[in-house]
């Protein structure tokens, strides 16, 4: 049943092709149809996922290339049941926003649902080999989206995003095959990997060197400080759509496979080298905040933020105990959520008044598009961690979590709220509230049910979840706790704390 | 009981959800439902209190486990104690009226039920830092006001000024919520430490009963936990967003100024009043601050002229007066003068609001010999400003008296400041009420009269302001962590005598028009000068957030365009195109080329393995 999540985007990108091109109409209902079954089936399983059973759930296994290892195994753990939640949630919103895409639509559709369906293949997966095939499926159809249905510089950021995502991937494809060699299984099974890791650990001095390969070529697309900067442009460039499943899914993918893989089989080694991910992680939120400060393109505001964002993700992953992890898995979906509502509703404004700067939308758009005005500052509001909202608990998690190992990365990471609150209300004030110094006369308010859907059910879903978090925490917790008892194990039997990177880790902690 | 105060807590909630999801076009509909559910909220609050009464105030809570993680919850409750109850009430009961009195002063007003959404959320979030059982909890709620002050002080967001002091008295209060954060992390490391990873206030107090010590880091949490109260009390040097907020509408000021979000950091105080009683360090520091802007405050409403800015500066003053009690070890007192100065600054802010509606300006100078106009309004008026002022035998002088006898106890210098802002509170209070309503006017008016909405909420908070002294608050807010305060006559009298001398001089300069000698005002010039620009605190801010801070993130994004994607990313794009054609230079397709590096190779290597050899 769980495979019926890639099947559906794809099925729906079959019927798309066999469409004929002059039915737009048909085209979009088709997308939106076969990403609606998605979210519904994800929404299905998300809540029959047993919370206090925990472990992989909805298991299926199909043997492929026997003499290799390679199975398709199919299944969901605490961890991506979340996760395809939100995919879920943003791919399908993105459909519908997608709506307004006027050129080439067949095409659009096809490509979209072939990343939709990479995305969700990628949550699924239990085996490495699938795993990356799925990630690197991803990166094909990214690259004509934004190269043909982007604007403004499009065909150098689509360059750039595939490039720096591609060497992420070549980077963190050579700690994988050193991982499967050093395990000698035979098998790309990350699961029967991972049972055999807690039993016999891959050597210290191995981890050591390979987790970094790791770490870092999952951390491009996690846009750590400094390899972040193909993320604003390239969200600049994109169509709306677009930039809301990159920024939204995509980029979780980062901290995702990092605590699949990288933790998940190396927990020596994340002890070794996640400080020094703390440590660029502060830079990402501070430096990255204080660049979004001085942008002009809204587009580019809200880039610099999400990887400002990202930080709060890196530095809960890097606490290495519950609290900080849980915090990081739900921030990478609250944040999700947020920054694909922050990106579909710039492409409305965009879509009709066709400029993105700040200073030439003029101020005084409340007035004009009330709804869309509203929706904006929910979502400045759960971005700047008001309660309520999934991230503001996710935050909190994340400092709580980070105080007892890096108080000093807490504090900064606090101040880091305060600078996102700087600019994000800076730009609510100079888009939409004073007096409006131009007129805008075509500028229409999103007063459909189909044009509003998009924008409620995203901010829905992060007051849901911020209304009751232990629907949420309660699953990923399921998930975490193996990682942190690994974690919490090789603490106490291999590495002492003096030969981290830093003797930061001290007892105290979890 | 509990289940009274869970709904008391949520009515409000429930009410703005329903505005804004379906009464937005239905003005009185949605009036109906903020001002239904608050008084409803106050007749729960009532029961609440006599229920408690009844079983001696001993203190209940209940509450539900919103996150739970390994050994670690964040809890989410109601807490009734005699603090929670009598904030319960103030915040419902002149919340109210205040809700009441709005139905009429936004009459017109296009955002009228937004205004109201925006009214109860408010209420929702101050009656939640009231109920809550624990640090996270309150935390949760002190940002929550902080962003219904936002919307509320940028109601009328098409003005400039008033999204700008929205948008600063958000920000400000959340720096100092930068600190309080920390501080929670700081309290919950120090519980860890006493045993139990936990932040609810009940189990922190008995976790650090008599004798506990934390030494300095328990001093640097206060501390930073009194960071928070910087910010939302408005406290020297976080005070900046409050006369700004005047921008909003003016119920919002006395919701802002009365029962809420000022209220928010004094109840903090009195809430974790435990926790401070273990550093004295901490209670310095903070009676300091809060005897810096008292004085401070006051000064500055000696010189202006908006009707709504003196009563702001009176706010200030009167919330430093609150936060010194606290620091010189009386949290009961600081609370006793909270709620009476909510009643009287309630009533101050309705009879200005009163003022505006009727001649519509807020220049204090445009106005004169209002008291004949509008009667109501103006003889309620003067209660509020005797009490304000301290004079027997109104609310002000019981609590007030209250701090200045606790100064005397401790030191010279707090004494002396808390009784020359007695003096200047009283003077610039004349100067305002004679001005307005005694003084010959300056211009004509022909204001249209009270509405009955208007007249009964400040009859009713005028009677409190009068009589609330001889409830006994003071003694009844008692508790074991406050120091006693000995009634002292000398005191009294002598902060009596400085009121009323404040008023008479007052009188004799904005009643009577004394002519003073043309050198006083050269004298007085300078300091003049100085106050009008408030003491360049706000120009300083100014500065460092123009020049400093946006230069800092110019040059991040100048390190960001030339270092990190000039240099680093097309960089490295550049040395792999140059590199791609350099080596394409060598494909030159001739033979004898290819001959040539072919046996210069071949003579390299075969040289080096003799050489080496």
């Amino acid at each position: 049943m769980i495979s019926l999540l890639v099947l559906f985007p794809l099925i729906g990108a079959a019927a798309v092709l066999l469409t004929a091109r002059d039915n737009p109409a048909v085209i979009r209902r088709v997308a939106a149809w076969s990403c609606g079954a998605s979210l519904l089936l994800a929404l299905l399983l998300v809540f029959s996922f047993d919370r206090f059973a925990g472990g992989v759930q909805f298991e299926m296994r199909r043997p492929w290339v026997e003499s290799l290892g390679i199975s398709f195994h199919a299944g969901l753990d605490g961890i991506s049941a979340v996760m395809i939640l939100l995919h879920g949630l943003v791919s399908f919103s993105g459909a519908l926003v997608s709506y307004s895409i006027k050129e080439r639509v067949k095409e659009y559709f096809v490509f979209y649902l072939l990343l939709v369906a990479s995305i969700y293949g990628v949550f699924i997966s239990l085996d490495v080999f699938f795993l990356y095939l799925f990630y690197e499926m991803a990166v094909i159809p990214m690259y004509p989206l934004i190269g043909i249905w982007g604007s403004k510089n499009k065909e150098y950021a689509t360059m750039k995003l595939t490039l720096f995502i591609t060497a992420g991937a070549v980077l963190a494809l050579v700690g994988i095959i050193a991982v499967y060699q050093m395990a000698g299984l035979k098998s790309f099974d990350l699961i029967e990997l991972q049972r055999h890791f807690a039993v016999q650990p891959l050597p210290q001095r191995f981890q050591k060197w390979a987790f970094p390969f790791l770490v870092f070529g999952f951390g491009v697309i996690a846009s750590l400080w400094p390899t972040h900067s193909w993320s604003p442009i390239g969200y600049a460039a994109a169509p709306s759509a677009v930039s809301m499943i990159h920024a939204g899914v995509l980029k979780k993918l980062g901290p995702y496979l990092i605590l699949r893989l990288a933790l998940g089989f190396m927990p020596d080694g994340a002890r070794i080298w996640l400080p020094v991910v703390a440590a660029l992680a502060m830079v990402n939120i501070l430096y990255a905040g204080y660049c979004a400060m001085v942008q002009k393109d809204l587009k580019f505001i809200i880039g610099f933020s999400s990887v400002s964002h990202m930080g709060y993700i890196l530095l809960g992953l890097a606490c290495l105990n519950e609290a900080g992890l849980t915090g990081a898995v739900l921030l990478m979906f609250s944040h999700g959520v947020m920054a694909a509502s922050a990106f579909s509703l710039i492409g409305f404004v965009y879509d009709q008044t066709h400029t993105r700067r700040v200073d030439e939308l003029g101020g005084g758009l409340a007035r004009k598009v009330p709804f869309i005005a509203v929706c904006f500052i929910m979502t400045a509001m759960a971005s700047l961690g008001l309660p309520g909202f999934s991230n503001f608990i996710s935050e909190i998690l994340i400092f709580f979590g980070s105080w007892k190992v890096f108080p000093l990365f807490a504090a900064i990471g606090i101040f880091g709220v305060l600078v996102t609150s700087i600019y994000l209300l800076r730009t609510v004030k100079q888009v939409f509230y004073g007096p409006q110094t131009v007129s805008w006369e075509g500028l229409k308010d999103a007063v459909t049910v189909r044009a509003r859907a998009p924008y409620l059910i995203l901010i829905g879903a992060l007051l849901v979840a911020g209304f009751f978090p232990q629907l949420l925490v309660g699953r990923i917790r399921s998930g975490v706790e193996p990682l942190v008892t690994a974690v919490r194990w090789s603490e106490e039997t291999r590495l002492s704390s003096s030969s981290t990177v830093w003797k930061v880790y001290g007892d105290g902690g979890r | 009981m509990l289940t009274l105060a869970w709904l008391v807590l949520f009515l409000p909630l429930a009410a703005a959800a329903a505005i804004l999801a379906g009464t937005l076009r239905r003005n009185f509909l949605s009036s109906a439902l903020a001002c239904g559910a608050m008084t409803v909220s106050f007749l729960f609050s009532c029961a609440i209190f006599f229920q408690l009464a009844g079983r001696n105030f001993e203190a209940a809570e209940s509450h539900v486990v919103l996150v739970s993680i390994r050994n670690f919850e964040l809890e989410f409750g109601v807490l009734v104690d005699r603090l929670s109850a009598i904030m319960l009430l103030i915040v419902t009961g002149i919340g109210g009226g205040i809700f009441f009195y709005s139905t009429e002063y936004m009459k017109d007003d296009p955002g009228y039920s937004r205004y109201f959404a925006g009214l109860s959320l408010f209420a929702f979030s101050m009656l939640g830092i009231v109920l809550s059982t624990n640090f996270f909890q309150i935390f949760v709620f002190w940002e929550l006001v902080g962003v219904s002050s936002y919307l509320l002080i940028g109601h009328w967001y098409q003005k400039n000024e008033a999204a700008d002091a929205g948008k600063k008295a958000f920000i400000t209060t959340r720096i100092g919520d930068v600190g309080f954060l920390i501080g929670i992390l700081m309290v919950w490391s120090l519980a860890g430490g006493a045993g139990k990873e936990t932040l609810n206030f009940g189990v922190l107090e008995s976790l650090m009963g008599d004798g506990f010590s934390g030494g300095m880091y328990l001093t640097l949490a206060c501390l930073a936990v009194f960071c928070g109260v910087l910010g939302k009390s408005a406290q020297f040097p976080l005070h900046v967003w409050l006369p700004d907020a005047m921008e909003g509408p003016t119920p919002v000021s006395a919701l802002i100024h009365a029962a809420t979000m000022v209220a928010a950091g004094v109840y903090l105080l009195a809430r974790t009043f435990f926790l401070f009683v273990h550093s004295s360090q901490a209670l310095f520091v903070i009676a300091c601050t809060g005897c810096v802007t008292a004085l401070m405050a006051a000064l500055m409403a000696l010189v202006q002229d908006d009707i709504k800015k003196v009563l702001a500066y009176s706010t200030l003053s009167q919330l430093g007066y609150m936060v010194m009690a606290v620091g010189l070890g009386s949290a009961s007192a600081g609370m006793y003068h909270l709620v009476t100065h909510a009643f009287f600054k309630a009533l101050l802010f309705l009879g200005a609001g009163s003022v505006i509606h009727a001649i519509h300006t807020q220049n204090i100078w445009e106005m004169g010999g209002l008291l004949r106009r509008l009667p109501v309004t103006g003889w309620t008026f003067l209660i509020g400003f005797l009490a304000l002022a301290g004079i027997f035998p109104l609310s002000g002088f019981f609590s007030k008296d209250e701090i200045l006898t606790l100064a005397s106890m401790r030191h010279p210098v707090f004494y002396l400041a808390g009784t020359l802002t007695a003096f200047l509170t009283a003077f610039y209070m004349g100067r305002l009420f004679f001005t307005v309503f005694t003084a010959e006017p300056r211009r004509e008016h022909h204001p249209h009269g009270e509405a009955a909405v208007i007249r009964i909420p400040l009859l009713l908070l005028a009677f409190f302001s009068a009589a609330s002294g001889f409830f006994g608050l003071g003694h009844w807010l008692h508790t074991h962590h406050d120091a006693e305060i000995e009634w002292n006559f000398w005191v009294v009298s002598i902060s009596l005598i400085v009121s009323l001398g404040g008023i008479a001089a007052s009188y004799l300069v904005y009643n009577l028009r004394i002519p003073l000698p043309e050198s006083l005002g050269v004298v007085f010039a300078p300091a003049r000068k100085v106050l009008e620009n408030k003491f360049y605190l706000d120009d300083f801010y100014d500065a460092l957030v123009q020049k400093v801070q946006q230069n800092f993130a110019g040059l991040c994004d100048l390190f960001e365009r030339w270092v990190v994607v000039e240099w680093m990313v097309n960089g490295t794009a550049r040395v792999t195109a140059w590199s791609g054609d350099m080596l394409r230079r060598l494909q030159t397709g001739r033979i004898h080329f290819y001959a040539l590096v072919f046996s210069a190779g071949i003579t390299a290597l075969v040289g080096w393995w003799v050489l080496a050899r």
